[in-house]
Formats: C-alpha cells, sequence, structure tokens
C-alpha cells in the first residue's frame, strides 16, 4: 500500500513539475520569439496547391528571424465554416483564404479586416492588376491573390476526332455534338450539380454570351431600367434547358457531385466538361494519360456565330489572402513578400496554376495551362463568379434558381423573376 | 403539548439534505456542469441570436424582436423541410417497428443461421453515418452506379436517382431505413427474450396460435420497447442531417431539404445566422413538443 502511495505520489509531482516547467518554458519562449503570423489556408495534401503554398511558407520561415507564418492547412468544404465560427466569435487567423467578392466585402463592413494599401507601392507592382479585382472595396484592396482562375470548355479530342466532330465553336454546334455522342452512348458533358455552382458556371457563360457584361453588372449595380429579369437571363435560362432536353448532360446530374464529375470527364466516359483551369490537375488525378494526350480546351462557344465577344469569359483570382484588422502590424508586409516572391510565382507555374504575378506565363509548361493562361492574358472582359460576388444570400437563390432550371422545375422567367426579387430585398430596390 | 411543539419544530422549513441526497449531488455536479455549458447556454445564446439580424460578422447590433419568427412562418422552404421531416417520421415509424419486430420474432426463434443474418442486419449501424452516405452515393451514381445497372439488366430504363426531385427523398429514406434497422431488431431482440416463457406455456396449454400467442403475449409485452423505440426514431428523424447532407446536400431545388440541413445552409452558406438561430430554435421546440407529447399519450393509453 505505501509502495503505490509513494509511487503515485512521485508520479503526481513530476505531472506538476512538468506542467509549470512546461509553463514557464513559454513564457521564456515569448519573451525572446519572433512575432508569430497564423495563417489558415486549404492546401492540404490532397489540395493541388499543396506543392506551391506550404513550401513557399517553410521557405519564408527559413529567411526570416523577426517574423514566422504558422500556417494551417484545412480542407476547403470544412474551412469556409471553420473561418466563419472564428470569424463570429473574432478569433479569426492573422491571414485567411478568401475568394473575394460578397463575402470578403461583408467583413470589410463588419471591420474583421484590415485593407492592404502596400499593394498600390513597389510591393505589389510584380502582381497582375486584375487579380485583384474581386477583393477591391471603395478603391481600397483587402486581398492579396496567389492566383489566377478563368472557366474553359473542356474537351476530349479523342472522342471528338473519333465521331468526326470539332471542338464547338457555336451553341448549335455543341448541341448538335452532344446529339451525336448521346446516340453512341457517350455521356456529352460531365456535370456534378449537386454542388450548384458547376451548373453556375453554365448560367454566367449564356449570360455573357446572350448580353455581355452589362446586364449582370447593371442589375447588380442597380442601374435603373435593368433587372436581373433582362432577356440575356431569360435567354440563359433557356439555353440552358435546351441543352438539358437534347440529353447533353445526360440524367440525374442534379445529384451528381463535382469528384465524380471530374471522374466521368477524366476517364473518357463523358466528352466535354466546363469547369475552372485547377480541373487540370484533377484529371491528371484521374488518368494522367487521358489528361496529358486527349484533353484540350476552348474558350464558351458563341450563341450566334455573328454576334458576341469570344475574349469575355468567366473566371477571376483563384485563391487570395485577407488580413484580419487585428493582427501584427507586419503582417502586411510579410504576406506580400509570401505570395510575390519570384519563387511564388515560377512553383506557381510550374504547378500548373495561372500565377498572379507577372511575367511568368512562359514558364507555365503544360501546354493546356499555357493555353488557358494566354486566353486569360487576352481576355476584354473577366466575369468574376456570381456565388463569390454577390452578397452570400443572394447567391444562394442564384444558385438555387439555377439548380431549378437545370432540373427543369422552373421556367426561365421564373427563375428571373425570384432572383430579382430577392435581389431587390437584399440590394434594394433599382 | 411537548408533541406539537415538536410537529412544529419538524415543519419549519429548513433545507437539510440527507448523506444519499449530497452524494448524488457532488456526483451529479460535473455532469449538470457539462450539459450546461455544452448544451444549456448554447440554446440560451441561440435563442438570442434568433432575436437580431446578423450575419456572422461584427457585432450583435441590428436587434429586430420576433421578425426572424415572422419571416420563418412564411418561409416555403421551411415548411417544405418541416413536411419532409414529417415524411421521414411517418416513414421510419411505419417501417422499422414493424420490420424491426418481425425479423426481431424470426431471429428468435432459433432457426439455423440465425446469428449469422443477425450480424448482417446490425453491420451498417457499424457505420458512420457519413460513410453509408458516401456508399451509397455511388450505389445511386446515375452514369456508372450500381441501381442503373440492375435497372439496365432488368431491360429498364435508368432513373436520377438523387438528383431527381421526385426520387430523391425515397432514396434517402431507403438508406435510413437499410442504416437503423439493424438496431431496432437488437432492442426488439433483447425485449422478446425478456417476456418469461411461461406466459407462451400457459397459453399453448388453453389453446392459443401462434397468431394469437404474438397477438395477446409478445406485442402487448413489448410495448415499452416500442414507445422508448418509437420516441427514439421521432426524435432522430426530426434532427437528421448526416446522411442527407452527403447524399444529396438538401436537393435538389431543396427536394429533401430536412429542417437541419436548412439550418446549416441558411447560417454557414447564406450567413444568415440570426435567421440560422430561428431555424435551430423552431426545430428545438417541434422536436421536444412532439417528442413530450409522444411519451404523454402513449403513458396515459398504458395507465387506462
Amino acid at each position: 500500500m505505501t509502495m503505490k502511495k509513494t509511487r503515485k505520489m512521485i508520479l503526481f509531482c513530476t505531472l506538476a513539475l512538468s506542467m509549470i516547467l512546461t509553463l514557464s518554458a513559454g513564457h521564456v519562449e515569448a519573451r525572446q520569439s519572433p512575432t508569430i503570423i497564423t495563417m489558415w489556408h486549404i492546401a492540404v495534401e490532397s489540395d493541388s496547391f499543396y506543392s506551391v503554398l506550404p513550401p513557399a511558407i517553410e521557405r519564408f520561415n527559413a529567411t526570416h528571424t523577426d517574423v514566422q507564418i504558422e500556417a494551417q492547412a484545412i480542407q476547403n468544404d470544412a474551412f469556409k465554416t471553420q473561418i466563419q465560427v472564428a470569424i463570429a466569435a473574432g478569433e479569426q487567423p492573422d491571414i485567411f483564404m478568401t475568394w473575394g467578392g460578397g463575402l470578403l466585402q461583408s467583413y470589410v463592413e463588419g471591420g474583421v479586416v484590415r485593407d492592404i494599401p502596400e499593394l498600390d507601392t513597389d510591393l505589389g507592382a510584380n502582381f497582375i492588376a486584375g487579380g485583384f479585382a474581386p477583393s477591391t472595396f471603395d478603391g481600397k484592396h483587402y486581398a492579396v491573390p496567389a492566383n489566377l482562375a478563368g472557366v474553359f470548355l473542356y474537351y476530349n479530342k479523342d472522342l471528338f476526332e473519333q465521331f468526326d466532330l470539332t471542338a464547338p465553336a457555336t451553341w448549335d454546334d455543341l448541341i448538335s455534338s452532344c446529339e451525336t455522342f448521346s446516340d453512341n452512348g457517350i455521356i456529352p458533358i460531365a456535370l456534378g450539380n449537386v454542388n450548384r455552382w458547376t451548373g453556375s458556371f453554365w448560367f454566367m457563360n449564356l449570360v455573357l454570351r446572350a448580353g455581355g457584361s452589362e446586364p449582370f453588372m447593371n442589375a447588380y449595380n442597380r442601374v435603373e431600367g435593368a433587372s436581373f429579369t433582362d432577356p440575356a437571363f431569360i435567354e440563359a435560362g433557356a439555353k440552358i434547358q435546351e441543352a438539358v432536353e437534347a440529353g447533353c448532360f445526360g440524367e440525374g446530374f442534379n445529384g451528381v457531385d463535382y469528384p465524380d464529375e471530374q471522374l466521368l470527364f477524366g476517364t473518357g466516359l463523358a466528352a466535354m466538361e466546363l469547369q475552372g483551369d485547377w480541373n487540370y490537375a484533377g484529371l491528371l488525378n484521374v488518368d494522367a494519360e487521358i489528361a496529358e494526350n486527349s484533353v484540350d480546351v476552348v474558350p464558351f462557344p458563341l450563341l450566334d456565330s455573328e454576334w458576341g465577344d469570344p475574349n469575355a469569359l468567366v473566371g477571376g483570382t483563384g485563391q487570395a489572402f485577407a488580413i484580419s484588422a487585428d493582427a501584427p502590424a507586419e503582417a502586411n508586409v510579410a504576406l506580400l513578400e509570401l505570395l510575390g516572391s519570384d519563387e511564388f510565382g515560377l512553383a506557381a507555374a510550374e504547378n500548373g496554376f495561372i500565377p498572379a504575378l507577372k511575367g511568368f506565363d512562359q514558364n507555365i509548361e503544360v501546354p493546356i495551362v499555357q493555353k488557358m493562361a494566354s486566353l486569360l492574358g487576352q481576355a476584354s472582359f473577366v466575369q468574376l463568379a456570381y456565388d463569390q460576388f454577390l452578397p452570400p444570400e443572394l447567391a444562394q437563390v442564384h444558385l438555387d434558381t439555377t439548380q431549378q432550371l437545370f432540373g427543369l422545375s422552373t421556367t426561365p422567367e421564373e427563375a428571373a423573376d425570384a432572383t430579382e426579387a430577392a435581389a431587390a430585398e437584399i440590394l434594394g430596390a433599382e | 403539548m411537548a408533541t406539537i411543539s415538536q410537529v412544529l419544530k419538524n415543519r419549519k422549513p429548513t433545507i437539510r439534505l440527507s448523506e444519499p441526497q449530497k452524494t448524488a449531488i457532488v456526483f451529479l455536479a460535473p455532469a449538470i456542469l457539462i450539459f450546461s455549458i455544452f448544451v444549456l447556454w448554447p440554446i440560451v445564446k441561440s435563442v438570442r441570436y434568433s432575436l437580431y439580424d446578423w450575419n456572422g460578422v461584427g457585432p450583435l447590433s441590428d436587434y429586430i424582436g420576433l421578425s426572424n419568427y415572422q419571416e420563418l412562418l412564411h418561409d416555403k422552404i421551411f415548411w417544405k423541410a418541416l413536411k419532409n421531416n414529417g415524411i421521414v417520421v411517418i416513414w421510419s415509424l411505419g417501417t422499422q417497428i414493424p420490420l424491426g419486430i418481425g425479423l426481431a420474432l424470426l431471429l428468435t426463434r432459433g432457426l439455423k443461421g440465425s446469428s449469422f443474418f443477425r450480424t448482417l442486419y446490425f453491420a451498417p449501424m457499424v457505420l458512420s453515418e457519413v460513410i453509408v452516405g458516401v456508399i451509397w452515393r455511388w450505389i445511386y451514381q446515375p452514369f456508372f452506379g450500381m441501381a442503373n445497372a440492375a435497372l439496365v439488366e432488368l431491360g429498364l430504363d435508368k432513373q436520377g436517382w438523387l438528383g431527381d426531385e421526385k426520387l430523391v427523398l425515397m432514396c434517402i429514406l431507403v438508406v435510413a431505413t437499410w442504416r437503423y434497422l439493424g438496431f431496432y431488431i437488437v432492442i426488439f431482440i433483447a425485449a422478446i427474450q425478456g417476456i418469461p416463457d411461461e406466459y407462451y406455456e400457459a397459453a399453448s396449454i388453453d389453446g392459443a396460435n401462434a397468431f394469437q400467442r404474438h397477438r395477446y403475449i409478445t406485442i402487448p409485452q413489448l410495448i415499452p420497447t416500442i414507445r422508448v423505440s418509437s420516441v427514439l426514431i421521432i426524435v432522430g428523424a426530426l434532427k437528421s442531417f448526416d446522411l442527407v447532407w452527403v447524399l444529396s446536400q438538401g436537393g435538389p431545388s431543396h427536394a429533401s431539404e430536412l429542417v437541419a440541413t436548412y439550418m446549416f445552409k441558411e447560417a454557414f452558406s447564406s450567413n444568415n445566422w440570426g435567421y440560422g438561430s430561428t431555424v435551430a430554435f423552431a426545430l428545438f421546440l417541434i422536436a421536444f413538443v412532439i417528442a413530450i407529447t409522444f411519451i404523454f399519450f402513449t403513458r396515459q393509453k398504458k395507465d387506462t
């Protein structure tokens, strides 16, 4: 008994002592340590950005003694929830990933993030100015872009050749090639529309082709006479339903998710897919041989071969990073150094991303990514994704109505009316 | 005299705890503390949020009283979600209890292979809901899933399953039954084994046939278990989230929306934290009231 008691006593003392020691060690460290900047990003190991961002952070920490970045990678979907909970509790990290747009704007209005004036100085001269668009409000920049993004029509060259088809340049081409594929038992277009933003790509591109850039921007800015019931939105809805009825997407696509969409196209089961440049890294994972030899991209087809601008596209910033209002003062410069370095631009280009920095296009080794980068470079207008640009509540209405259009459970007019009604409530009357 | 003063003394309201009561308080304290911090306090907080128009950013400043609750009453998606929850409750009660009892009766007859089947039925229970969801997503996959492959083999048309607004809820209910049936089978097996054999012997001597034995012995003896199972099913069905989230995210176009998924979407996708809290509190009230009413009514019946 006494033996046991002594042993317990010793154990207790050791534990208590070790706790005190670690606590005091922490204190000593805190006194001498460099400024710690916390950072949340989504480049987990399975993410294609994993080979770009984490090494850059390591490089940064190795070359700095006064400032250290403590980064935490969180999977994309979990990140969206966690960052909002953290912000609601006022405990957001110093630097965190953002897609800009309406959500970031609400953070700006809530005083959660601070502006980054350094982007207008020499420190920011390296960045392609277009990358600031989604995160600039009232002329102030609130995020530093890490890469640019564009949405293109992916197609499988081998399948097109097999049926003597060429990449669709017009909407009619697209529909007729869909008919050929579906007659031959091939899924014409892969679409995983559980996620809804996937279907939104179709809607946004169709609006761009049907009415150019004005209908959306005017409706958003509540310009007199403009609204979300503009003929361009109605036509976009009608074209989506035309494609659905022609069997372009097969059956049940509203219940398929994005990874499955990638799988369908990446394995050659489907002939086309409308996706962002980032999709290519995923296709390489599905089947590198098909991705390297059979896949190509074209801009979204024109509705009318006589009218429309093929250089207008959907895209914008890929990932960007915002800075918390209560972050250490060093955070601004640190973030610019991290994402603005030549090494970072090079790493992004070499890993198949479109850098947000000038002068790295020639470093993109993959031809298809090079093509996407140059299409984005020539773009006459870049439409930011509605679901990121609009206030979150309105974005949800847009995503819902678009999914309903695809499901043929609403008409283009009803969908437009519903979006306009929500816009009038959220953005204010015209 | 002495007795009267003694009585008065005893009547004096003193808070004197007996030894066992003190012990009980000491042992309950940690549980009550944790329950208060992680259950009661969040409920109170969320009731407070539900009175504000709050997007989760910045301070709670926009007090709007009961406006969120008024909006809720006119919210078509909320009513649709509630109706879907109702369908889930009715379906779960209508399938899991009869099937659970039926299969439990078969499995307790000592037939060959019954322990094998018992394990088989229980197997889905050991999988997490998310994993069950992922597995069934593949089964329902419209282009290369098992469900459509089976239809094609039978010479029938392919279906959109989770992508079809008319089918999606049914698809999810089938999975839910598959997942939970085993649990109720086990509960009913335990209850059936607890019924004394003497009852059956006596009934047999009186000349009762198999149907009568079950009708007049087994079922009445199972009533308490049926009641507990029903409460579990009702509460479980009202708060279910994981399976639906993984299978369909409540879509397409809210066809399989449940109150819990709608709450999540409002809070985390639309950034309507105030309104999301309103939905959450409404769900809490509904589940609470239904569960209490159910217990109350089934008790009454037993007494009379």
